[in-house]
């Protein structure tokens, strides 16, 4: 049988199916069409102006190494006049930061890019290390999460620069969708979906370049381009609503390929769909994990485009669902007697259930108004921002803070995680 | 605090016998979310729990002279049959009370044995209307779709035959309908296009026949898998159109009265009601559970084994995966808008073509007409073409 022929030079031999749609393409024009479809979004979405200095969050990984590479290289080749940063977040993990932390370091000499890097430790007092030392494995991704977004605001901002890209890919925001809806967290689905958020809490811009790029592509980019990224995985695992979402997408990919795209627009279009009045409050009153402070939103490794926390998510959820339920029985249910509308509240079902908690979630939360943070001074819907209540937290030497973030449960989550997975598979 | 219930079971010693916590009488078979209860008090709590969602059916919204006609697609799955049941046990009620009814059903079966051999029978509907005889009874067949198809579909299904006919042209309507699906690229698109015949012909059907409203036997479970099933097919759009109930774009009311009722509650409450249900269910072989997806697996099946799942587990999840869907809001539709000429749901502009970050489908074949963001996906690649 003779070679396939390249489905777009036909000259020469296909060497890689596209991932995103399965066309048979030679190595030179693979390269070329995925820097291509990435300079179509830029353009199309008037990403940058001539000019403007970018920071790339930079954490060492394939996206943001490829994100890195392909900016480069398109900002020569159209002549977009940008100026780019790499700004790295040094969150104080040993043997996972540190190596990654060279890689970037590489690729600044690489790229010929300015490195700045910011560290959790010079900027909060502690690093993540610090941080698992004193509350143990269990939930520290929150603490690592809400760090990381203001590290990388007060990073661009020590740079004098309003806009950072990240390396967030068509997966990641898929993935992000799919998530949002299994949770019940539309209201700010505009934010997992616009190619660029300016937050309330930030003055500092963001953009998604890679937006529309396959992961399965940004490997294979990577690999062609004989790149030099970290390849290790953040040590944490993804809490459970993100770990059932991010199998969905992979069957999903197996059995239609463009069904990541797929996702992406209807996410597009769905946040468009949302009533104002729903906006900005919580109306699937549990489990929605606020995020003006954006813990989710991040660029790169832990916590970030990972979203990680601990596994007992969605157990955590579904039994705030049922004792909001229960609460509304007791409302509305006037026919029962007694004795079961006062033993509703109470749930059989094992574990947990005598854990005391406020009987019912307000139906929808006031709109948030953003202030600066009495401590720190960063923008923040409360007085005290979330990063300085959980470092009160870890300074008055308690084990856990009870704020509104801190969703996991301790008792029984990793069994929990364990049947979530189980479900993942299943449902595979 | 102490319950009735927990005393019960502390006094019967070893071996507990938990009593159901509505009657206090008969001993618990089943636990409804959190609440042991007999077969009996099951039953009742499923009907009052749809019955909430009935209130445009009640009498006192029936006009006099116009009494409405709510057409009931039944496809013989356990929530369609228990659907049927429980608005037959509502006029029942509505008669007993006031010797009227505020509406008149209309039972639809679509035949889909014709390209889907797990489908049931033609001819099982005699087996329904013997049970419950004061309704209307129809059934056609998805083929019937070229005859009744409403007025966006028409035109395209007119030239369908021109468009895949690279052999003589069909001479049936069957083989027409066999054409138009194997000309489809994955057996996710064939089925989604045989879903979207489908409710084509039943609101067709339904304008035909005056019934101004459709009630649907999607449960809470279906309905959460059909939005996350809907979003990976690219129809994010479509959802408040699909879930939420109300005015359809097709100019019928729609509802969805089990959306509060988990599909693993309305097994039991077909088990439980007597007679039992369930010998009137036709069963589809259950899915192969595999690591990972078979070639032939299709989006809905996936979600189908997901959500079933999940319900298990997390059963106030899937109520509030639905509860929020239900809040996105569906955009004005305004007189003359574009239509998708497949599924003819309105066309935003933004709907034209498909997705971003796409430069490279330019070399594949793009589909040709007016379609919506999901029907261009789902017949991309094809030889269907909805226009020659
Ligand atoms: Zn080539
Ligand atoms: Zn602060
Ligand atoms: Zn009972
Ligand atoms: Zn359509």
């Amino acid at each position: 049988m003779p070679p396939t022929p390249c489905a777009r030079c036909h000259t020469s031999r296909a060497l890689i199916i596209r991932p995103k749609n399965q066309e048979k393409l030679c190595k030179a024009c693979f390269l070329t069409v995925f820097e291509t479809e990435i300079h179509e979004t830029i353009i199309s979405n008037a990403l940058f102006q001539r000019g403007e200095r970018i920071a790339i969050g930079a954490s060492g990984g394939k996206d943001s190494t490829v994100l890195a590479s392909v900016l480069k290289t398109l900002n020569e080749r159209h002549d977009y006049g940008l100026e780019l940063v790499l700004l790295s977040i040094d969150e104080g993990i040993k043997g996972y930061r540190d190596d990654s932390l060279e890689t970037v370091k590489r690729n600044a000499v690489q790229y010929d890019m300015k490195l700045e890097i910011v560290g959790y430790g010079e900027l909060y007092g502690w690093t993540m290390d610090q941080v698992v030392e004193q509350i143990g494995k269990k939930g520290n991704c929150t603490y690592c999460g809400v760090f990381r977004r203001q590290a990388l605001d007060r990073g661009a901002a020590r740079l004098g620069i309003t806009h950072v890209v990240t390396g967030h890919n068509a997966d990641d925001v898929a993935e992000t969708v799919l998530m949002k809806v299994l949770r019940g967290d539309l209201p700010r689905l505009s934010r997992t979906t616009s190619i660029v958020t300016s937050s309330a809490a930030s003055d500092i811009k963001r953009s998604k370049p890679l937006k529309y790029a396959y992961e399965k592509e940004i490997v294979l980019y990577a690999h062609h381009k004989k790149l030099d990224y970290f390849s290790t995985e953040c040590i944490y695992s993804p809490e459970a609503f993100r770990g059932s979402a991010r199998t969905l997408i992979k069957n999903l990919e197996r059995i239609r390929p463009s069904s990541i795209l797929d996702v992406v627009k209807s996410g597009e279009d769905m946040a468009k769909l949302v009533p104002p009045e729903v906006t900005g409050t919580s109306c699937a009153s549990a489990g929605a994990v606020s995020s003006a402070d954006g813990a989710e939103e991040g660029a790169g490794g832990c916590g970030s485009a990972n979203g990680r926390g601990s596994g007992g998510e969605m157990a955590h959820m579904e039994k705030r669902l049922v004792e909001n339920e229960a609460a509304e029985g007791r409302e509305t249910e006037i026919t029962l007697p007694k004795s079961s509308t006062v033993s509703n509240g109470q749930s059989k079902q094992p574990s947990n259930a005598q854990q005391a908690r406020p009987a019912r979630m307000p139906r929808k939360l006031p709109q948030q108004t953003m202030r600066k943070c009495t401590r720190c001074g960063y923008l923040s819907s409360q007085d005290i921002c979330k990063a300085c209540t959980l470092l009160e937290g870890l300074n008055k030497n308690r084990p856990k803070m009870q704020v509104e973030i801190g969703l996991e449960d301790e008792e029984g989550s990793s069994t929990l995680r364990r049947q979530m997975e189980g479900i993942a598979l299943a449902g595979a | 605090m102490t319950t009735d219930s927990q005393n019960a079971e502390r006094t019967m010693g070893a071996a507990p016998v938990r009593l159901c916590k509505r009657c206090q009488e008969i001993e618990a078979t089943t636990i409804m979310r959190t609440e042991p209860l007999c077969s009996n008090c099951f039953v009742e709590y499923i009907k009052k729990k749809v019955a909430k969602q009935l209130e445009a059916y009640r009498i006192k919204n029936a006009s006099k002279n116009n009494r409405r006609r709510v057409l009931l697609p039944i496809s013989f799955g356990v929530s369609s049959l228990s659907l049927l049941h429980v608005l037959d046990g509502h006029l029942q009620s509505q008669i007993r009370r006031t010797n009227r009814t505020g509406y008149e059903l209309h039972v639809l079966h679509v035949n889909t044995s014709g390209v889907d051999a797990d489908a049931p029978q033609i001819g099982r509907l005699e087996v329904l209307k013997e049970k419950y005889p004061r309704h209307t009874y129809s059934e056609l067949t998805l083929e019937d779709v070229f005859d009744h198809a409403n007025e966006y579909l028409e035109t395209t299904l007119r030239d369908v035959n021109i468009n895949i006919g690279d052999v003589a042209p069909p001479s049936s309507k069957h083989e027409k309908l066999v054409g138009l699906l194997s000309a489809l690229p994955s057996p996710t698109s064939r089925a989604d296009v045989v879903e979207t015949l489908r409710n084509n012909l039943i609101i067709a059907f339904a304008k035909e026949n005056d019934c101004q409203s459709i009630t649907w036997g999607d449960s809470a479970t279906r309905l959460a898998e059909k939005t996350i099933s809907e979003t990976a097919k690219g129809r994010g759009f479509s959802l408040p159109w699909q879930i939420s109930g109300g005015e359809s774009p097709y100019g019928l009311h729609v509802s969805h009265p089990l959306r509060d009722v988990l599909k693993k509650e309305l097994v039991i409450f077909a088990e439980n009601v007597d007679p039992p249900l369930t010998p009137l269910i036709h069963s589809r072989p259950a899915p192969t559970m595999t690591s990972a997806p078979a070639k032939s697996t299709t989006i809905d099946d996936l979600m189908g084994q997901y959500f079933a799942s999940i319900e298990e587990s997390f059963p106030s999840i899937v109520a509030n995966v639905v509860r929020t869907t239900s809040k996105l809001r569906a955009p004005e539709v305004t007189e003359g808008q574009s239509r998708c000429d497949l599924c003819g749901l309105p066309l935003a502009d933004s709907d034209a073509s498909l997705g971003e970050g796409e430069s490279s489908a330019q070399s594949l074949v793009q589909p040709e007409g007016n379609l919506c963001y999901g029907c261009a996906r789902t017949t991309l690649g094809s030889r269907f073409t909805p226009h020659s």
